[in-house]
This record gives C-alpha cells, structure tokens and sequence, in this order.
C-alpha cells in the first residue's frame, strides 16, 4: 500500500495583484495534502483555505488538467512543471513530495511573458508568432482520401513528435536566456516535415523568426534546458531543423 | 503576412542580408562561422607550436617560413581581424539580447541540469580575450617577458616558458578556453542546422574530445619546457 498520510508543506508563492503591481514572494502552509492529489489540485485545498478567511485565492492557469492543453505554468523548486519527465504540473502529483517541504512556486519568467495576476503570465506571444506563421494552402472540397497523398514514414513522425508542442511555454520558463526557440522550433519543424506546409515553407520561418524577435525572447545558447522540462518530449532537434529552414528561406 | 515584417519588393539585398545578421538566429549563425574559422586558426597555430618538440632548428625555419610568405600571413591576419571582433561583438550584443529577456530573475534557482562551460562561454571568451593580449605583447610584439639575445624564435619561447608564472597562465587559459571550444564546437553545427539522431551524440563526443583535445596539446608546450624536455 502507498503511503496515504496527510502532509503538511510549506509553500512560498509569488503574488501579484496585478501587471504593474510589485509582486513578492509569501509564505502558506499547506495542511492534509493527500499524496494522490495533483499539484493543481493542492492549490486548490489551499485557495478554499484562504477564501475561507476572506483573503484572494492564488491565481494561476489552468484548464484540461490532464496534461494536453498547455494551460498550466508554474516554475516549481526552480524547475517548469516540477521536473518530472513528461509531465505538466496538473499532472505532477504530491507523491513526489514529502512532509515537511518548502515548495518554492513561481510563474515564468521572461520579458515575452508579462505576469497577469500571481502565477498567470500572459502568452500572447506565441499566439502572435503563430499568426505570424500565416496560412496553410489546403484544397477545399470534399475531404481527400487518407492514402491520397502519400508521406513517408520518417517525415510523418517528424511532423508528429513536433506537432506534440501544447505551447505551454515551459521551454521559455526554463532557458536561462528565455528563449523561444525550442517552441518556434517545433511549430516550423511540424509543417516543413509535411507536404501541406510547403508552399509558404520559407516565409512562414522568416516570419515566426521576426516575430519572435520581435517580442523579446533570447538566442539559443544550446544548453538544452529547455529540452529537458518540455512535457511533451520535443528536443532540440527541431531548433537545428529551425536554424536550417531559416537559412534556407534566406538564401532564396 | 504578417504587417511586422512586411517585406516590399524593392528590398535591397543588402537590407535583406542585414535583417537577417540582426535576427538572433542570424546572430547565432554569425557565431558559428567566425568560430569555425578561429578554431580552424587555432589548429593550424598549434601544428606550428608542435614543431618545438623537432627541434630549435625546425621551429625557428618554420616561423621564418611563415614571415618569408607575407601574403599568406596578412591573409590569416586580415581574416582574423574582421572574424575576432565580429566573434566577440555578436557575442555582446547576444548576451545583452539575453539579459533583456528575463528582466525578473527567479527566487529559487533554475535546478536545469547544465553544462556549466556552456553557461559561461561569454565570461571564458573575455578571459581567453585577455589572454590574447598578453600573447599578442608577448611572442608577437615582444613587449614583454624575456627575450634572447641575439634573438630567434625558439629561445623566445624556452626562456618565456621557463618562467613558471608565464607558464602557468598560458596552461591556465588554455583550461578556459577548453571549456569554450567543447561547447562552441557542437554549438557551431546547431547553429549551423545540422543535426541527426544518429550523429549528433557524436558531435557532442568530437566536440569534447577535441576542445579538450586541443587545449592539451597547447599546454604541452610550455609544459615541457617546464619539465625541461624542450630547452
């Protein structure tokens, strides 16, 4: 049988009321913490606790909270997600933690990324770099036949692996350079892989490049941070495959 | 597409060329072709200081063959005076890119495992950069430190090295700049956009194992003179 006893954490949450409001670390304690719960579900326990008291609950995204959505995001003991490999911090369960932690909860960090309220930062930016990407010539009409234009293998799951991408941002959090590489990276890299996403190959790299420029995240220093807390699993592959588009595109 | 980077048709290829050396991704690729070709000088400099463990009279031919042959010597100058400062310029202008990125730092430190070279490469690079300097004022303009007299090459180097501090900061440098070329040397084919499931480990591999390599090879030289080997 797991061990099924209540815990007791001590926690330390960034709060913020507001995008211009000062923000500072502050202290909770979290009281029966079931080792079952996930880590969303924790702050769940700790939020009725302080609505109860008639102070404001600590903000923080979420939405599916089964790992496929890409809502969740907070920087927890230093590490996105918590550091668990393949997961996201809905799906980080207290298991992990034993009675008596300090849990260090912070929201990302990065210029492209101004903090909402708490630990909900605002990713409007890789929103913007997506759009940036444009359009994908599709043919209207009926729907084709699966086997209608045939891909081979390789690319097929190399479109996938990419297309795994939730943009959660974890990548970001984590990079010492906050650099969006590795989600730019797998946007290009999913549809340079397939034949629907071939005319405006070169344009949408230089595009998504400009834009993600534009908003002010670092350069990729290779440090693969970023690949190590992605909850998807997308490594670094897709920023060489993205330096590569762009060079390419450059030299059209 | 997108209004923020609209490009007209009057787009001069300059102005192409340049926006893309602004891009970070530019910056980066600008990164890995002038380190290439600074790592390509080093080995060709350190097949030159190898010739000091054949002999006086094979090291002091070699540096007058090199000076016989002033194209070929202002050429790898030339080179190296327009891919340095575009290295360490770049270098700046990415670090402070970077350090605007994430204008709040976190309360509890990033635990990502790193490499720690790799997170120091800027710091490693000015600290190689000094280096030079002193290098450059040493054997080149013959500034400082002892000199021969009368003066050739190899007991230039012998009595510069026997001079334990001398030595000791050009080994010291040379762990440095290992440091810097290991992760600069698989940076480089990132950078550059090659990557394979297969070989990149290798580059990895390669890419220590030469950096490493390199440097040890640098530091045999006053090393042994140290030991008394090469006098």
């Amino acid at each position: 049988m797991s061990n099924d006893k209540p815990m007791r954490l001590k926690l330390h949450v960034w709060r913020q009321a507001g995008p211009n409001a000062a923000g500072s670390m502050k202290e909770y304690v979290a009281e029966n913490v079931n080792p079952h719960m996930s880590f969303l579900e924790m702050l769940d326990v700790v939020n009725d606790g302080l609505e109860a008291k008639g102070e404001a609950p600590i903000a923080f995204d979420h939405d599916c909270r089964e790992g496929i959505c890409g809502m969740c995001s907070m920087v927890i003991n230093g590490v996105p997600h918590g550091g668990h490999k393949g997961v996201t911090a809905c799906q980080l369960h207290m298991r992990h933690f034993k009675d008596g932690d300090e849990v260090y909860i912070e929201p990302w960090r990065a210029k492209a990324f101004p903090v909402v309220k708490d630990l909900i930062v605002d990713r409007g930016a890789f929103d913007r770099i997506i759009a940036s990407g444009g359009f994908v010539s599709v043919a209207t009409g009926g729907a084709p036949d699966a086997n209608a234009l045939p891909i081979p293998k390789r690319d097929a799951d190399a479109a996938f692996d990419a297309a795994t991408c939730i943009g959660c941002g974890a990548c970001v959090a984590a990079c010492k350079n906050a650099s969006a590489s590795l989600f730019v990276g797998a946007k290009v890299s999913h549809l340079a892989h397939v034949p629907q996403g071939h005319p405006e190959r070169a344009e949408r790299a230089k595009n998504m490049v400009a834009q993600m420029d534009k908003e002010g995240f670092g350069t990729c220093s290779n440090l693969s941070q970023c690949e190590a807390v992605c909850p998807k699993g997308i490594t670094v592959k897709v920023i060489a495959e993205l330096n590569r588009e762009l060079a390419k595109a450059q030299a059209k | 597409m997108s209004e923020a980077t609209a490009t007209s048709m009057d787009d001069t290829l300059l102005a192409k060329w340049m926006r893309f050396a602004n891009s970070t991704i530019g910056s980066k690729m600008i990164m890995a072709v002038t380190g290439m070709g600074l790592w390509l000088f080093l080995v060709a400099h350190l097949a030159g200081n190898l010739t000091a463990f054949l002999g006086k009279d094979t090291f002091n031919h070699y540096a007058e063959a090199l000076h016989a042959n002033p194209p070929l010597l202002w050429a790898v100058r030339l080179a190296l005076l327009v891919g340095f400062p575009l290295h360490i310029f770049t270098a700046i202008r990415c670090a402070q890119i970077n350090r605007a990125a994430r204008p709040v730092e976190y309360a509890f430190a990033n635990k990502t495992p790193v490499n720690p070279a790799a997170t120091t490469m800027i710091l490693s690079g000015g600290v190689v950069l000094a280096f030079l300097g002193y290098h450059l004022a040493h054997f080149t303009w013959r500034l400082t430190g002892p000199m021969p007299e009368p003066f050739n090459p190899y007991d230039m180097l012998v009595k510069g090295f026997q001079q334990p501090l001398i030595a000791v900061f050009y080994i010291a440098a040379q762990i440095l700049l290992a440091g810097h070329l290991a992760h600069g040397l698989y940076s480089m084919f990132q950078h550059l956009g090659l990557h394979g499931q297969r070989w990149t480990p290798g580059v990895k591999k390669f890419a220590l194992v030469v950096g490493y390599g390199l440097c040890t090879a640098f530091s045999a030289v006053p090393l042994f003179v140290m030991l008394g080997v090469i006098k």
